[in-house]
């Protein structure tokens, strides 16, 4: 009943190396 | 629910802004906290931060779209995650429930890596020096294309505890100046980082949590995201342009050396290749978010999928759209990686059941036969105790951090669903 905003959360942001 | 009152005002905490797409990437680097809102939910909270009161903010809402904003609604999202706090409550603020997100600063590692140092090994000059090295040793291949190793290489013909624990040694070493390479290019940028280890799937991994991206223009973001595997590359050519230098005959090098430089250039290949498994999150990964614009890719991906399980479980579709909140041209990319997402995993599993696990019995028969012979040489049974504990302890590590993820996760969700049928009780 109003103007509504959506509001999203970002993802975390993470780089990897394996040890496999 | 808070109600905050129409004469109401806000101390908003200084947060980076980046426009993408139709949306404004509004953060807190030293939370760790980044959302996406409409740009002119932003222009509400810029009211706010210039010191207006919240009926004020409304009324230039009102003005310029003609429309009643939701101002409540968006400061109740806001405040519990630090990007304002009411003025008038400050004082006697109560502490946040328990279930409010965390907004305690962050710890960042090496925070106090010098930013000059830090451009200069990412700088046009550094990074002509990393191609020209790579092009040379691509070059050195063409010429002598012996000097690749292949697995044959890989045999040890003595001291192979001692061999096999150096190259572990190499192996970490590595592992810790590619991780470096990130926070280093990311410092570049100004973007804190931290260090750590987890797991992708039952994959050991080391990881740089460097979220704090989303504060800078999109095109910067890329030489962070892709300073690993060029450290790997550079490292790759530095091995291959040795061993260049010793069939060449310019150097001489120990056998043992010339070991460790084969293994090491198989170690390093595998990592570059491991990059592309983007179904995971890997350094690909965060190229692909990147180049398509993507907010939470995996998690709107994952989200998706359940839903569809849902509904094939059901006879009835299941209400609701998944991705309700995100744009047409985000929703195209998260139906095309859903499909990758599904064949990476089937993958990742056959090669789990068919190699992995395979190669883990053998270790485990062979750790078996070395204790159960006294007879054979002391050094045969050591070396069947080392490689057997490295290589069943990478994979038994990641097995165990992965079951124990899905295990939280699935008592995470009965908490929350006990807790939501308590409520609906209470009601």
């Amino acid at each position: 009943a109003m103007k509504k905003f959506t509001i999203r959360e970002m993802e975390t942001v993470k780089t990897t190396a394996a040890y496999y | 629910m808070s109600h905050y009152a129409a004469t109401s005002t806000f101390i908003v905490a200084a947060f980076t802004r980046q426009q993408e797409g139709g949306e404004v990437i509004i953060g807190l680097p030293a939370q760790g906290v980044f959302l996406a809102l409409p740009p002119d939910a932003v222009e509400l909270l810029d009211q706010l931060r210039e010191g207006r009161t919240l009926a004020e903010a409304e009324a230039f809402y009102v003005s310029k779209y003609g429309e009643v904003p939701d101002a409540q609604g968006l400061i109740e999202a806001l405040e519990p995650r630090g990007f304002l706090r009411d003025a008038t409550r400050a004082v006697t603020a109560q502490p946040p429930p328990e279930s409010a997100p965390r907004t305690d600063p962050v710890r960042y590692h090496f925070a106090g890596f010098p930013r000059g140092l830090a451009q200069a090994l990412f700088g046009p000059w550094a990074l002509g020096a990393y191609g020209a090295l790579i092009m040379a040793a691509v070059a050195a291949v063409v010429l002598r294309p012996s000097i690749l190793p292949g697995w044959s290489s890989l045999a040890v013909s003595q001291h192979m505890t001692v061999t096999l624990l150096v190259l572990l040694a190499l192996n970490y070493g590595m592992l810790f100046l590619h991780e470096m390479a990130h926070l280093v290019a990311a410092r570049a940028v100004g973007v804190p980082c931290r260090l750590g280890i987890s797991h992708r799937l039952w994959i050991l991994v080391a990881e740089t949590d460097m979220t704090g991206v989303w504060g800078i223009p999109r095109r910067q973001r890329y030489l962070p995201f892709l300073a690993g595997p060029l450290l790997d590359l550079v490292l790759m050519a530095l091995s291959l342009l040795t061993l260049f230098a010793q069939a060449q005959g310019w150097v001489s090098l120990a056998l043992q050396t010339q070991w460790l430089l084969r293994a090491s250039l198989l170690m390093l290949a595998f990592r570059v290749l491991w990059q592309f498994q983007f179904f995971l999150r890997t350094d690909m990964y965060c190229v692909f978010v990147n180049l398509f614009g993507c907010k939470n890719l995996m998690g709107d991906t994952e989200a998706l999928l359940k839903h569809r399980v849902r509904g094939l479980l059901r006879s009835r579709p299941p209400e609701g759209d998944p991705l309700e909140a995100v744009p047409p041209a985000e929703r195209r990319v998260i139906h095309v990686y859903a499909g990758f997402w599904v064949l990476g995993r089937l993958l990742a599993f056959a090669l789990l059941f068919g190699v992995q696990l395979p190669v883990a019995l053998a270790y485990v028969r062979s750790i078996h036969h070395a204790l159960a012979s006294p007879g054979d040489h002391v050094y045969a049974v050591v070396d069947a105790l080392v490689l057997g504990t490295v290589g069943l302890g990478t994979l038994g590590v990641g097995l165990f951090l992965w079951l124990r993820g899905i295990a939280r996760d699935r008592s995470g969700r009965k908490r929350a669903a006990a807790a939501l049928s308590q409520t609906v009780a209470l009601e």
